[in-house]
Parts: C-alpha cells; sequence; structure tokens
C-alpha cells in the first residue's frame, strides 16, 4: 500500500501545504477510493469527532459570518454569551444586558424572529419551556417555592433612549410545591399610559379562578325547587337552603372586601312574576350572599332557574 | 349526600323570621371536584364524605351541629316549619387549617 507520511520536525511542523497553482482545477488532494481516510490525530480537525473551540476556557470569541451579516452567530467569550445577528448584547428592561442568548436583527428580510416547528404525525407540537429551580448550579433539582417566577415573557420597546416594559406574562408558583405537585398561576400584565413598569390586571390562579377587574369573582346556576341543586357554578362552595325562597351562596374563596357588586336573577316559566331580590338588610358579607326569592306580590317562593353574580375584589 | 343542621330563619321579611328550622348545605359539583386528590392511576382519594366535612368545616360556623344526610328532601311543603333533629350520625363542624384558610382568603374561621 503507498503511503506518504509527513513527520514533522522537532523543529518545524507537519503540514502538508498545496500551493495554489496558475489555476484551482488542480488544488485538490485525491485519496485512492471512497473509503480512504485522513488520518487524524488529537491535533487534527475530525469532522466526524466532538469538536471543542476554545477548550482552555479563554477570553477570546467564536464568529460565524453569513453572506450578508457579519456576526451570524457570535459567541463572546468574555462575557458568556451567545449573539446571533450581532456582536453587541442590547440593553433591557429590567434585566440589562445579562440575557444569556439574543437575537437582534435589522429589516424584514429575514424577520427577526424564532420560529420552532415539529413535524410528527401525532398530536405534538414545537414547544418552548422556561423553566426554573432554587438550586445555583446547573442541573439543579432543588424546589422551587409559593410565588416563585418559573418564566416570564417580556414585551418591551424603545423609549428612545432604552427598552422600557410595556407588557409582560408571568407563569408562577402559586401554593406549596412538592414532588409531583406544582400549583401555578398566570399573571397578565400591562403598563399604564405615563408609566414605565407594568401592573398585573389578570391572574389565572392554581384553581381555575379569573381575577381581574373585569371577570366575575362568583357565579351560579341553581334550582332551588325539591332538593336544591347547583347546575353550575364558578367559585362556589355549597348552596345553603335556608327555607322557602332564602338561600345563601358561600364563596369558595372569599372577596377581598364587601365593597362589590352583587346580582341575582329568577327566570321561571311557572312564574312569571319571580324576582330575586339581595337580602333586605342588604349584609354584604366577604364569604356569602344571600339572594331571598319572592314573587311581585313579596311572597317567598322557591324558583327552578336562578342565577347570582358577583363583580369586585 | 349533603348536610343538614339546625338554623334560624334568616328572612327578615318572613313572618317565621327568627324561628328556629333546618338548613340544607348543598355541595357546589365543581367544588366537591377541587376536593379530589388523585392517585397515580387517576382515581380519586378523597371519599365524598371526607369533602362534606370539609364543606362543613369551611361554610358552617364552627361548633356547628351538623348531618351529612342522603335523605330525599325534595318534598317543601312547609318548608319553613321543618326543624332539625340531632341523630347518631351528628357531627359539629371544625376549624379550617390555617393552611385552608389562607387558600380560601379567609382571615379566620367561621
Amino acid at each position: 500500500m503507498a503511503k506518504v507520511k509527513i513527520q514533522g520536525h522537532a523543529s518545524g511542523t507537519g503540514i502538508l501545504t498545496v500551493t495554489a497553482p496558475n489555476t484551482s482545477t488542480d488544488r485538490t488532494i485525491t485519496l485512492p477510493d471512497a473509503t480512504g481516510t485522513l488520518a487524524t490525530t488529537a491535533d487534527v480537525f475530525d469532522p466526524d469527532g466532538a469538536v471543542t473551540i476554545n477548550d482552555t476556557g479563554a477570553d477570546v470569541d467564536f464568529r460565524v459570518e453569513s453572506n450578508n451579516v457579519a456576526n451570524m452567530l457570535f459567541v463572546d467569550g468574555g462575557n458568556d454569551m451567545v449573539l446571533i445577528g450581532t456582536d453587541t448584547p442590547i440593553s433591557f428592561d429590567a434585566f440589562g444586558s445579562e440575557i444569556s442568548v439574543q437575537i437582534q436583527g435589522a429589516g424584514t428580510a429575514p424577520y427577526t424572529g424564532l420560529g420552532i416547528v415539529q413535524n410528527s404525525n401525532d398530536g405534538d407540537a414545537a414547544v418552548l419551556i422556561l423553566g426554573k429551580s432554587r438550586g445555583t448550579s446547573v442541573g439543579s433539582t432543588t424546589i422551587v417555592q409559593d410565588g416563585d417566577d418559573c418564566g416570564r415573557i417580556e414585551f418591551q420597546g424603545m423609549d428612545g433612549t432604552d427598552l422600557e416594559t410595556c407588557a409582560s406574562i408571568f407563569g408562577e408558583v402559586d401554593g406549596t410545591p412538592g414532588s409531583g405537585d406544582m400549583p401555578g398561576r398566570l399573571s397578565f400584565r400591562t403598563t399604564a399610559d405615563g408609566a414605565d413598569s407594568a401592573t398585573e390586571r389578570l391572574r389565572i390562579t392554581s384553581d381555575g379562578r379569573g381575577l381581574s377587574q373585569f371577570t366575575a369573582k362568583v357565579w351560579c346556576k341553581f334550582n332551588g325547587t325539591g332538593t336544591p341543586a347547583i347546575d353550575d357554578s364558578h367559585n362556589c362552595s355549597s348552596l345553603t337552603d335556608n327555607g322557602t325562597g332564602d338561600y345563601t351562596l358561600n364563596f369558595t374563596n372569599n372577596m377581598a372586601n364587601t365593597n362589590y357588586v352583587k346580582f341575582a336573577d329568577a327566570k321561571d316559566v311557572n312564574h312569571n312574576s319571580a324576582l330575586i331580590i339581595l337580602h333586605s338588610t342588604d349584609t354584604f358579607a366577604v364569604g356569602s350572599m344571600q339572594l331571598l326569592c319572592q314573587n311581585a306580590l313579596g311572597t317567598a317562593l322557591d324558583d327552578t332557574n336562578m342565577h347570582a353574580l358577583v363583580f369586585g375584589d | 349526600m349533603h348536610i343538614i343542621y339546625p338554623s334560624t330563619n334568616k328572612d327578615a321579611t318572613s313572618p317565621n323570621y327568627g324561628e328556629a328550622t333546618l338548613a340544607q348545605l348543598i355541595p357546589a359539583p365543581k367544588f366537591l371536584a377541587q376536593l379530589a386528590v388523585l392517585d397515580e392511576d387517576g382515581n380519586d382519594t378523597v371519599t365524598l364524605e371526607n369533602k362534606l366535612i370539609h364543606i362543613a368545616n369551611k361554610d358552617l360556623p364552627t361548633g356547628t351541629p351538623y348531618e351529612i344526610t342522603d335523605e330525599d328532601t325534595s318534598d317543601r311543603s312547609f318548608r319553613n316549619a321543618w326543624e332539625y333533629v340531632a341523630g347518631a350520625d351528628e357531627q359539629t363542624s371544625a376549624d379550617l387549617s390555617a393552611e385552608d384558610l389562607e387558600k380560601y382568603n379567609m382571615k379566620e374561621n367561621l
């Protein structure tokens, strides 16, 4: 077997150089057949092997250039960042420039963005996961705590000087977590006109309630005839049948205060004049509301189709 | 099943206002479902009776005697004259735990 070996000299290098000829067509190294290989050593790049760049951890950068972008991929060795489209990190509201992966672009061809597509013959989809542990090392399994942010999505706009938050969505732990137990809530926040920080406007709790100024805190549809029955409800733990036409709706979660709005209504084909009025004492309790069902003459009666609704804090 | 307990007529417009009567506590199906604790096979490990006890502790003042019953109470004739008679299965509502109070946004037990 013919063999050419280039042996590096103690005082030199073992580099095989093919000098440029007058034309580029002959500037090749030809292997004898399809099984031919370029022998490698630890000091030589192997396209089929594991590759480590900057194995010594020096403060140096790694950069890949594309046709139109000088920093299509830029690994900032000094700041431990991966940048796409730039070699200069941008400063974000609330985080500064300490965001470890950044994509920056200009223009619309291509759009600056992140597209994730899964192709599979099932119902699964692409996923974006934001995770959190209380540990301080990569791979930690230290449990999170009630109230911890597990992830947040920030929407920030440039105010002429720097980026400011205009809206955000937080995913937070909502309750005490444990093994196989991770209660969560979503918090939707927007920034008011004239402000530069977002305020929570809607919270979806771990038990499925929507807390806001514009969502019902409690609602219930029930039948007060026979053995009273709750047809459907939200944030309602039980209904008390106090007597004829007299019910108390017990809230699962108390209202924050008694400055809430309550509404009740009844519709029954057998009692065209059925009317529900709230308790005459106008008592507002944080944990319940009393409903009295009377006909137009003020006589208490039970009804089949009754509704109650509460808005407030 | 539901809960019955002694009460007084709370309708100030009723001629029976303040008189002793029987009250029924009807659990909300969705709240019962919320109280479920599922095992690895998806089976609920909490009995209906235990869920009703929890509701009694939550929605009745502490110390209220009550019974869990599946008795048919659909005939509401003379409803305001119903009276609670203690039975052998009578229980008494207890305080909720501090954790439950916080969960239900309650500052104190009823």
